[in-house]
């Protein structure tokens, strides 16, 4: 009976996709998994820095442009006396909402950027994952 | 695996594009643009204008992007695939301006175009062509309105 179960455990183990290592992790499997996942952190930081970079960026760029450029659009426009105050006033509306749309296309870019590489590195991890 | 190449080139032609929009208004550096906006704000002339105006910026960013694809140094399978992924952002971002008054068909016929560039199919260069073409329709089709409200008015 004893030597059944034996056997009949090795004919399983056999097929198991999951290493007897991970089943029941040591401190060194925990360890390495640690320190691969650090390594890969580490590699992919430069992706990081930009993603955070390019995000930064963006927000400036919005805020500069309502804060600063958008003012300054208003007064050059009202200054020019051969613009009427209702043409003024519907290009004003055309041009933000143009500028809305462009910089809801730099979010959707960026963010497709970010879900790339966030793939790319869980994908990394696994690989690594699958090793240990 | 996708490289980085179309995200960063994408990002790069948005922000040209809102810098020439913002530039074109501040430094009077589109006739174009001021055309419109020297119009009489009674008069229908002045929504074709600024129409126009408004389809050559978005063609600019459809140029550059054919600019950016023909200046990279790459197999055809990748040019199919960078253009597939161009034409996907491009069409969400096109989809904004629905044209229903005086450029419906053309505007339609533009957003099958890139649904075809999307689909990386064959005849993508045929369809680059078309693109092209869609917008010289497009920019035809205003101008001759404009002609058209102007001789009504003198």
């Amino acid at each position: 009976m004893g030597e059944s179960k034996k056997a009949s455990d090795n004919c399983f183990n056999e097929f198991d996709d999951v290493s007897p290592k991970r089943k029941n992790p040591s401190i060194q499997v925990l360890y390495d998994y640690e320190k691969h996942y650090m390594e890969l952190v580490r590699k992919f930081s430069p992706e990081i820095s930009m993603i955070v970079g390019m995000l930064s960026d963006f927000r400036n760029e919005q805020e500069q442009f309502y804060k600063e450029i958008l003012p300054q659009i208003v007064d050059k426009l009202n200054q020019d006396v051969g613009i009427d105050a209702e043409m003024r006033n519907v290009w004003l509306k055309r041009l933000t909402t143009n500028i809305d749309r462009s910089f809801g296309l730099s979010e959707t870019l960026i963010n497709d950027y970010a879900t790339k590489s966030v793939d790319e590195f869980k994908t990394a991890v696994n690989e690594k994952l699958r090793k240990l | 695996m996708i490289s980085d190449y179309p995200y960063l080139e994408f990002i790069r032609i948005a922000k040209e594009c809102r810098t020439i929009l913002i530039n074109d208004t501040l430094s009077s550096n589109s006739p174009d643009l001021y055309d419109a906006l020297y119009s009489n704000s009674q008069s229908q002339i002045y929504q074709i204008k600024l129409e126009l105006y408004e389809i050559k910026w978005i063609e600019l960013h459809w140029k550059k992007i054919n600019e950016t694809i023909e200046s990279r140094d790459c197999s055809s399978v990748e040019r199919k695939e960078l253009i597939s992924m161009f034409a996907k952002w491009y069409r969400n971002f096109v989809s904004n301006w629905n044209y229903t008054e005086f450029d419906a068909v053309i505007f339609e016929e533009r957003m099958n175009i890139l649904k075809a560039l999307i689909s990386v199919n064959s005849e993508w260069e045929i369809n680059l062509k078309r693109m092209k073409v869609s917008f010289e329709q497009s920019k035809k089709l205003l101008n001759e309105k404009i002609k058209a409200f102007e001789t009504e008015e003198h």
